[in-house]
């Protein structure tokens, strides 16, 4: 099996085919720590793409709760478990080599899907999710860990009226109770796992934006895809026999949408963002097969400089290109599990951001238009504090961005303006 | 003595130890929002609307008031109090001298004196309202206004005058559900309505209002409005005129035309032709005709034309005096006083029901039913909080005798009296928060709204006892719900006070007793505390059609047999176990307030403002289990199977909970 290098392990693994990468690649950033699960992004996946017999079960787009919410049902725990059966305890990050440009969070020394797929002679490892767990796409919203009680044994005295003040609560920086939500699309990874499996070689990334699809013509519903990717994004269609999966609204990001004139578009799930966690834009790719550098991008700026948005499971070695800012209240052994070792840097550079950072973090959902550069117009200190011990200074800078083009689409600031109408318009209430 | 140095007296029995053990927040928490309070400017409390639906939420609110108020975080921006209220929103279009009568120029012209010219000005509309409010929770109350019969003076009437219901004898409601999401939903169907001589709704969609109603009309929703129309929320800075949407997607029309099309046949029935008129603009298609008089005469709006706005290619937004919109910013940053007796912030009440209730300082008060010690018990030991017990006895149990008795007593004292509910078993709280999936209550049965609302949805249905394509769950606390032999995804019986609940007059033999018990499957989440059960706000109850349609259709879903209409449940609903609680302080005449659409005090009763406004989620409930969570009640629901779920976790998912299926070499 060929072997190519992925930055996001700091390393070369193993993959069924040579190493070769598009012009530009789709890529996200995704703020946990603003998203509230309202799933408008789901309905509007669902409502522009999956509304159609054979569907039902289909959501391209989803929000689970973590720890215990997943779709399907405990994806992520099975994934793990497969990999652990195979390596057991050998999933290992060696952070001691330092952090370089080319392994920014360290050397994965632990197996992926594809070195742990090679064990039991698959592309890569999975399974196929049956379809008694494709039901209950929301499962366990809402739902906070126990972890006193795991270790403890539940505290029945917690609320009793024996002892109702035997209560002890979370404060941060880490919640010992605890859940947040997980968007999720398809990742339209750099070494898709569904790629890899497809024995028709019916999925193709795009060499113009490395979109992820599947040839609905040449796709035979071999499902292969589905058990093999371990984010689980390709679903099996009953009605047409043959799998589909999320194809990142590619019309939009071809500028074809009449609203935006000919210019990159952010997909549906993305502009319908009420939380305004999510951002979308594509990379340009350099001729080592990694993002050229482009320091006044806002994604490469939050996640190859600040470093503040990481990767979901890189262990599993697809390396995905849909990159999260982490929940700032997780505990950390858990995030890291999902993360990886970056986490601790991405969330201390959260809670306690950068002058640019902070304005930066404004351009998420200030433009329909897929944003390729920023600018920052300097303004005045307004504030200052100490979070946690450390300095925080405020300042109301405006960022502004750009579209492909280089026109303006998008001016922010960082504190919200305030207007007052004259005293006539007065309300009084 | 000055009203601060009271304060110091009454805060005396708030030590940290007591205030710990009455809300159970863990100290050091405490501590240090009293020190972010104090020392984090500005500083800002948003507690959500649902804090408002309890029965004390008046203490409640008058507290946090209290905070920022001393603090300094009131009426600047970054501060205040918010809740997420969706009401409130009349105020906007305040009447002002200069510019006229304000909302009033449509909703109370004088129907003696209409205007029918369409260029006239706002200004120029003649009001004189002859209509009054009345709050629907007496409805809920049996249609009774709060009498008690007391030791000490014999029948005492606690509902003031400014505030008294008549008799319901037609109920006409616009699309609100409103015998949905009543507290004790049963009891008005069995019990009340029953005596109303004609209910009519008007709705979007196949609601439970729709079923138990005489008359219903089908009516467009905002998408397929034909005519203009204006909005606004109290929290938002925007006001948006919206000229109308897509063309109506099925035979239904505007809310206005119900009412336009009854006065028009009232006039042609009488004879007199003001009915008619008094909707003249809506016959003519002209209801931009209104939208222009009522921006005319209200100080936010008056200037702006109604047709540029509606006729621009562009949607328009006007805005309100602030962005962001900001409440008291006129009293702090203006010369304006407040609405209250002294002009200013007031945190003591001097109106004499507050005194008798015991309410003229902020107390915590305990629960009128839900609460394990003596219910709506006072919390305080300050002598210059006087309350009336009316003579009525600490054991009394009747609802409206502990909603009036008002007794003061140190927090020992509240905790050394049992609840005797409490004592029967109804053990736990049952909270009942709005959903996100839904609006208020709309779109309870959508497809996709279903399959998100709860962790039973499933388009294929594989458990045919799923009354849609998912259904209402209760939150409980994994140890409580096993100390009772119920299993995640069990499905559970839950009851309240039986006294008169789900309805008065109840008897286990009663088929109706099988349609309102509530039957839900029960979800275990460790983030609920022992005794804390969470089912979210109004979904589609269960109705004696939707119970026969599970009961007899091959695929057992839950369709009311004759209107299609799809319930939420297979028995019951979340209004099971609710009753109705009357508030004695929000029925006072005395209370000083702005009048809701024009610069002028009113006192007493204020819709909205001052009125039994909301009905509380007050109650205590017992869990037991009625069936297996697995398909066809066979064994336990699936996923807990697996060892991967909350309170049942094997030992790989323990491990993956703490993240130990990674290590770092450091």
């Amino acid at each position: 099996m060929p072997e190519v290098y992925n930055w996001q392990l700091g390393r070369k693994m193993l993959y069924p085919y040579e190493e070769r990468h598009p012009k530009w690649q789709f890529a996200f950033v995704f703020n946990i720590n603003r998203c509230l699960a309202c799933q408008t992004c789901s309905m509007a996946d669902k409502s522009t793409w999956l509304f159609s017999k054979g569907q039902e079960y289909m959501w391209w787009n989803n929000v689970e709760t973590k720890p215990y919410g997943g779709y399907p049902q405990f994806y992520d725990v099975k994934i793990t478990q497969l990999i652990e059966q195979v390596n057991p305890g050998g999933q290992v990050w060696n952070v001691r080599v330092g952090r370089k440009h080319h392994a920014p969070y360290g050397v994965f020394e632990g197996m992926t899907i594809f070195d742990a797929g090679a064990k039991v002679g698959q592309a890569a490892i999975g399974y196929i999710p049956t379809d008694q767990e494709w039901r209950f796409v929301n499962i366990y919203e809402d739902t906070a860990t126990s972890m006193r009680a795991l270790v403890e044994g539940i505290d029945k005295t917690g609320f009793s009226k024996e002892e109702p003040w035997k209560m002890t609560g979370s404060s941060l920086p880490e919640h010992e109770t605890f859940f947040f939500y997980l968007q999720r699309i398809c990742n339209h990874c750099t070494y898709p796992g569904c790629l890899a499996a497809c024995p028709r070689k019916a999925i193709y990334k795009r060499p113009e934006d490395g979109i992820v699809l599947i040839d609905q013509n040449r796709c035979r519903g071999y499902k292969k895809c589905v058990e093999q990717c371990p984010y689980k994004k390709p679903m099996y269609r009953g009605t047409t026999r043959v799998s589909e999966k999320c194809i990142a609204c590619y019309p939009r990001i071809e500028g074809k949408d009449p609203l935006t004139g000919g210019e990159p578009m952010e997909t549906r799930c993305m502009a319908a963002c009420v939380g305004k966690i999510r951002m979308q834009s594509l990379m340009r790719i350099g001729e080592d097969g990694l993002w050229a550098e482009d320091r006044w991008h806002p994604l490469y700026y939050a996640i190859r400089v600040e470093q503040v948005a990481l990767p979901l499971y890189p262990q599993w070695g697809t390396e995905p290109n849909g990159y999260y800012i982490p929940p700032r209240h997780s505990p950390r052994g858990y995030a890291r599990q999902m993360f990886g070792p970056g986490v601790d840097n991405a969330i201390e550079k959260y809670l306690v951001p950068s002058r640019e950072l902070l304005a930066v973090l404004q351009l998420w959902r200030a433009s329909q238009q897929i944003v390729f550069r920023y600018d920052v117009i300097p303004g005045p200190k307004v504030f200052e504090t100490q979070i946690h011990g450390k300095r925080f200074e405020m300042y109301n800078d405006t960022v502004l961005g750009f579209n492909k083009s280089g026109k303006e689409v998008a001016r922010v600031q960082v504190e919200e303006p305030i207007y007052i109408r004259p005293a006539e318009r007065v309300t009084w209430l | 003595m000055p009203v601060w140095q009271m304060y110091l007296v009454h805060f005396q029995d708030y030590d940290l130890d007591t205030v710990h053990q009455i809300c159970r927040t863990p100290k050091d928490l405490i501590v240090r929002w009293a020190r972010d309070s104090g020392t984090i400017k500005p500083a800002a409390i948003h507690n959500g609307e649902g804090v408002t639906h309890y029965f004390h939420m008046t203490p409640n609110g008058r507290a946090a008031a209290m905070v920022l108020i001393i603090t300094g975080n009131v009426g600047k921006f970054g501060t205040g109090q918010h809740t997420w209220a969706g009401n409130y929103k009349a105020g906007t279009w305040t009447a002002t001298p200069w510019s006229g009568a304000g909302l009033s120029v449509h909703t109370g012209e004088d129907p003696f004196n209409i205007t029918l010219d369409p260029n006239a000005h706002g200004k120029e509309i003649k009001t004189r309202s002859y209509y009054y409010g009345e709050e629907v929770g007496y409805w809920n109350h049996g249609d009774t206004a709060l009498i008690v019969n007391t030791p000490k003076y014999g029948r005492k009437v606690f509902t003031g005058k400014t505030h008294m219901p008549t008799p319901s004898k037609l109920r006409w409601v616009v699309n609100v559900n409103v015998l949905n999401n009543a507290k004790h939903h049963y009891d008005m169907v069995r019990n009340v309505d029953p005596n109303i001589e004609c209910l009519i709704t008007q709705d979007i969609e196949m609601t439970s209002d729709v079923n138990h109603n005489d008359i219903a009309f089908a009516c467009n929703s905002w998408m397929e409005f034909t005519y203009p129309e204006m909005t606004v929320t109290v929290s938002n800075p925007w006001v948006q005129i919206w000229k109308g949407g897509i063309r109506p997607l099925y035979d239904t029309r505007n809310d206005l035309d119900t009412f336009a099309g009854v006065a028009a046949k009232l006039s042609d029935m009488t004879g007199d032709k003001r009915m008619r008129d008094y909707f003249a603009m809506v016959y003519a298609n002209r209801v931009d005709v209104y939208a222009q008089r009522m921006l005319d005469a209200s100080s936010t709006f008056y200037g702006y034309s109604a047709d540029v706005m509606l006729k621009s290619e562009k949607g328009w937004m006007v805005m309100v005096r602030t962005y962001p919109r900001h409440p008291f910013w006129e009293e702090t940053n203006e010369s304006k006083p407040m609405w209250t007796r002294t002009g200013r912030y007031e945190n003591y009440r001097i109106e004499p029901e507050a005194i008798e209730y015991g309410e003229n300082f902020i107390s915590h008060r305990e629960g009128p039913e839900a609460t394990p010690y003596l219910p709506n018990a006072i919390f305080t030991t300050n002598p210059y909080c006087r309350p009336d017990d009316y003579g009525i006895p600490i054991t009394a149990q009747h609802h409206d005798d502990k909603t009036v008795r008002n007794i003061k007593l140190s927090w020992h004292e509240i905790m050394r009296h049992s609840n005797p509910l409490w004592e029967k078993g109804y053990q736990f709280y049952c909270v009942t928060p709005k959903t996100r999936h839904r609006v208020h209550s709309q779109w309870s049965v959508n497809d996709w709204v279903q399959i998100y609302e709860s962790n039973f949805g499933d388009p294929y249905r594989m458990d045919k006892r799923t009354p849609g394509v998912g259904e209402h769950q209760i939150h409980i606390n994994p140890q409580a719900a096993k100390d009772r032999g119920i299993n995640d995804g069990d499905y559970v019986y839950v009851d309240g006070n039986p006294v008169d609940r789900p309805y008065r007059g109840w008897k286990p033999s009663d088929p109706y007793y099988k349609v309102a018990r509530l039957m839900i499957r029960a979800k275990y989440n460790p983030s609920y505390p022992y005794h804390v059960t969470m089912a979210k706000h109004a979904p589609y109850v269960s109705t004696a059609k939707s119970v026969k349609g599970h009961e007899t259709r091959p695929d057992g879903r839950a369709i009311a047999i004759d209107t299609g209409y799809q319930s939420n449940f297979r028995y019951g609903a979340q209004q099971s176990f609710t009753r109705n609680w009357l508030m004695p302080m929000h029925q006072t005449d005395s209370l000083p307030g702005k009048h809701a659409v024009a610069w002028k005090f009113k006192w007493g009763y204020q819709v909205d403002h001052h009125a039994i406004n909301t009905v509380p989620k007050e109650c205590l409930i017992r869990i037991t289990k009625a069936e297996d969570g697995g398909i066809g009640a066979r064994g336990p629901w699936e996923p807990v199977r697996t060892g991967f779920t909350p309170g049942q976790e094997n030992e790989f998912m323990i491990k993956w909970l703490k993240g130990g299926h990674i290590k770092i070499k450091v």
